[in-house]
């Protein structure tokens, strides 16, 4: 039993985490680490500056948390504190994968599941270079409060990624595909969606030419549209960034238009997947936050500190990437709702443009990027050759208005084997997503 | 048990950081973790098991065991027989002064920059790695520095951030001259001035992850052997401009690591040449990947504390010539890349990225915020025959930062493509 200090708000995060990486490498096991440990992060405020502590010796808690004191100033009204009065004190357990714990599963099942899943590679020529991983993690959090919170919560996420790289002349291509799921039982298999991305990547680099770039209409496969969602404004909508700006709050007002009118982006952590989380990091139950509504801004991503900030409520955003860091607003899934349209009328409404299927990376700064791996020119209303890109940039603000075709299906993909990242706390598990979208103009280079 | 080796690889970290947000210290954050990595061999196979804290050495050597299981191959002789200990201190500040520390430096530059909300964070830290084994193996790198990195936005701005700066990890803290240094930028900030005309013109990178990461991939001993690298196949030829050189660093205080790699081998001087005047002399290689493509051994393993070494091309360093960035520059005006985020280069390494933000330097100071702009090349052409020089003398003061000049197509961004 914690003695939470007095005359302070403190909590303790408990964090116990299995995981197991595998790694085939051009066909063999180079990889294999299995992961249990517990650890905590424990935080105080005073009503001015909060203090952390991060262990990995989950007995050091009481002291950890009386040291993190002392170095406070007590306040008798701690209680009446607007970040304070944001904190619910929920209570409860959300234990979903007990019965189905990737830890409980033998190594020689995982293994055998990633053998099976590189075949399609082993068994193809011209591959330069053909990587196979398997990753699981399960992690289990205890939040306790000194508002009484008492919160036990779980998330897993089991992934299988291929990664290959094959060359026709001077051109090359590096292409990944992955599946994810929840449980081992539920993991798809990768084969066909592998066998599918070998035969595209084939005939691509066969295909490609460097394209003659220019300004022009593009389609965003789901992927990439969920990848510019996230990075053009699901970044912008984390509310630690216009913290002490009375003019950027103005300008971020609530109601303004931000983008075409069909336009709505939500942010959703009760979504499966990787982005999924029962609580945040402070206690705060997940939900569904509407960034953009119908083209205008609709909401944004809080902690408790923002939400106080801003005379708003939390959103269930607080999240840190492991028990050494503090929770800050992030994303959890993040994705464009569907329209009315159909891919095929997306496409043939486009004359001359580009359709771009898969992306390496994107960033999301005032001028948002993309940087596509495999693309097709879009010529006449039909897919025509594929082409080699650069980057696809923009403006933010000018790209969310210029989007006119939101396809009627909805596709949303993890963040594969990587994550989000933000300052100095990366890779962080989000989902993105959406539906194909058209966007009047880009630059593409 | 008999003809097994044990080795112990292990990361401690003990941290403190200041928080910066609204341009005050909001928050202090302390940790201190230890990760203990063992790893077993047998003479043809590998296992590993890691602890983070304290730990039962019998349930490690289970776990481990566990892994061997698998089957991974390991037939090499591991390291043995060195023992070495390097250690790079820091002055003028300490874990327990940070939070003054860095509330006075930030009381200061708000005071003098009161249109601009900073964020980010100060750190003081402490790391101890070390690799040690039964076959007489003792390797250790103690590192201790103190880093200050600060986001700006100025008020009423609809971006997430504007600028940044930095210093560190410095090993002698001089809060009023990295504050001096913060102002000459912060000042050329404020001095809005048009792109030069020209279209190709000197591009200054003091921080080059964009082009390291690149040079990382091709120099990977494993994508070198599979031929998956543009250098495949030209070992010996001239690759780059013959005033360009690259080795793999690890000299502690300079590179902020530890001298030795993941399989604790090391170099006397620390360094391994990769590119000797534009030619092409090695890539990057553990003992798997030499073995399996038949290369030499580079010493070049990387991983975490519980994973199985793989070879990485990582601390990348340009040779620094004889001339300063002034003579660089030679009278020129030089496009300094303050923040280029989401470029890229193609697999074939044609290069474009967009700049978000593109400072004026003159080879001696920064002179003003350029507009937005992009910039293009190709790795052969940048390192080649549009190859500059890697400056004698530093950017910043308080960091290892010399200046990486080539001349490059620029563009303003609202210009058409």
């Amino acid at each position: 039993m914690l003695g939470f200090p007095r005359g302070l708000y403190s909590d303790v995060r408990i964090e116990e985490v299995w995981s197991t990486t595998a790694g085939l490498v051009l066909g063999r096991l180079e990889q294999y680490v299995s992961r249990h440990y517990r650890a905590a992060f424990i935080r105080v405020w005073d009503g001015v500056r909060w203090y952390y502590a991060s262990t990995s010796s989950v007995d050091s808690i009481q002291s950890e948390l009386d040291s993190l004191a002392s170095m406070a100033s007590r306040q008798d009204g701690i209680t009446d504190d607007p970040v304070v009065r944001r904190f619910r004190g929920n209570k409860g357990k959300t234990l979903l994968f007990e019965s189905d714990h990737v830890s409980d599963v033998p190594s020689r099942d995982k293994l055998d599941r990633l053998r099976a899943s590189a075949e399609p590679m082993e068994r193809r020529s011209g591959l330069t270079d053909r990587r196979c991983y398997y990753v699981d993690n399960h992690k289990r959090k205890t939040f306790l409060s000194s508002l009484g919170a008492d919160l036990e919560f779980d998330r897993q996420t089991l992934l299988l990624v291929a990664a290959f790289e094959t060359s026709h002349g001077s051109s090359r291509l590096q292409e990944s595909c992955h599946v994810g799921a929840r449980t081992f039982g539920d993991l798809p298999d990768l084969v066909p969606a592998l066998e599918n991305r070998l035969e595209e990547a084939s005939e691509f680099v066969r295909g490609s030419k460097p394209v003659d770039g220019g300004r022009m209409p593009v389609i965003l496969s789901p992927m990439a549209a969920g990848i510019f969602a996230h990075e053009s404004f699901g970044h912008k909508s984390e509310a630690d960034f216009m913290l002490g700006d009375e003019a950027a709050l103005a300008e971020w007002a609530i109601g303004r238009p931000v983008g075409s009118g069909d336009l709505n982006i939500v942010d959703d952590g009760t979504v499966p997947g990787p982005g999924y989380n029962a609580f945040d990091d402070e206690g705060t139950a997940s939900g569904r936050t509407w960034l953009i509504r119908d083209g205008r801004l609709a909401g944004r991503l809080h902690s408790a500190v923002t939400a106080a900030a801003l005379g708003e409520e939390p959103t269930g955003n607080a999240r840190s990437i492991s028990f050494e860091y503090e929770p800050i607003p992030r994303m959890t899934t993040t994705f464009i709702l569907p329209g009315r349209d159909t891919v095929g009328g997306l496409v043939s409404g486009i004359d001359d443009g580009l359709f771009v299927k898969t992306v390496k990376h994107g960033s999301g700064l005032s001028t948002f990027t993309l940087a596509p791996s495999m693309s097709w020119r879009i010529r006449g209303g039909r897919l025509a050759e594929p082409v080699g890109v650069s980057v696809i940039t923009g403006s933010v603000m000018e790209t969310l208005g210029l989007i006119d075709g939101l396809s009627d299906t909805l596709d949303l993909e993890g963040a594969g084997g990587g994550g989000c990242g933000k300052m100095e706390q990366y890779p962080l598990p989000v989902g993105f997503g959406g539906p194909f979208v058209r966007v009047g103009a880009m630059e593409v280079r | 048990m008999a003809g097994i080796r044990r080795e112990h690889y292990s990361f401690g970290i003990r941290r403190t950081t200041a928080r910066i947000a609204e341009s005050e210290v909001k928050s202090i954050r302390r940790s201190d973790v230890v990760k203990t990595g063992l790893r077993l061999f047998d003479g043809r196979s590998i296992g590993t098991a890691g602890a983070i804290g304290s730990f039962d050495p019998g349930e490690l050597e289970r776990r481990a065991l566990d892994s061997m299981s698998c089957g991974i191959e390991y037939p090499w002789e591991i390291s043995g027989r060195a023992a070495r200990r390097e250690a790079a201190a820091l002055e003028g500040m300490g874990h327990d002064t940070l939070a003054d520390g860095a509330g006075s430096f930030m009381a200061a530059l708000h005071a003098k920059w009161p249109d601009l909300v900073f964020s980010e964070n100060f750190t003081v830290e402490d790391d101890e790695i070390s690799i040690r084994n039964d076959c007489g193996l003792d390797l250790a790198t103690s590192l201790s520095s103190a880093a200050v990195v600060l986001v700006f936005r100025a008020l009423g701005s609809t971006g997430i951030m504007d600028g940044w700066v930095s210093a560190g990890p410095c090993r002698r803290w001089d809060a009023d001259g990295i504050r001096a240094e913060f102002d000459r930028f912060l000042e050329a900030w404020h001095n809005p001035v048009d792109l030069p005309p020209g279209g190709r013109l000197p591009v200054i990178f003091q921080e080059a992850s964009l082009i390291y990461g690149k040079l990382s991939e091709e120099l990977s001993g494993h994508r070198y052997g599979t031929g998956a690298s543009l250098f495949s196949g030209r070992m010996g030829e001239r690759l780059f401009d013959e005033r360009f050189s690259l080795s793999q660093s690890r000299i502690p205080s300079a590179d902020d690591c530890p001298f030795f790699d993941a399989e604790g081998v090391f170099h006397e001087g620390y360094a391994l040449p990769l590119i000797e005047a534009g030619v092409l002399r090695a890539v990057c290689t553990d003992r798997r990947t030499a073995a399996r493509f038949g290369l030499p051994h580079t010493g070049s393993a990387t991983g975490d504390y519980d994973a199985i070494p793989q070879a990485a091309a990582d601390r990348l360093r340009a040779e620094r010539c004889d001339r300063t960035l002034s003579d660089l520059l030679g009278g020129e005006p030089g496009i300094f890349v303050a923040l280029a985020s989401g470029g890229d280069f193609t697999p074939e390494g044609a290069f474009a990225t967009p700049v978000q933000l593109a400072m004026l330097h003159d080879g001696r100071r920064f002179v003003g915020r350029l507009p937005e702009l992009r910039i293009s090349s190709h790795l052969f052409r940048m390192l080649g025959e549009d190859w500059i020089g890697q400056s004698s003398d530093d950017v910043s003061a308080y960091c290892d930062s010399p200046a990486m000049v080539m001349r490059m197509d620029v563009e303003g961004a609202r210009s058409g493509v």
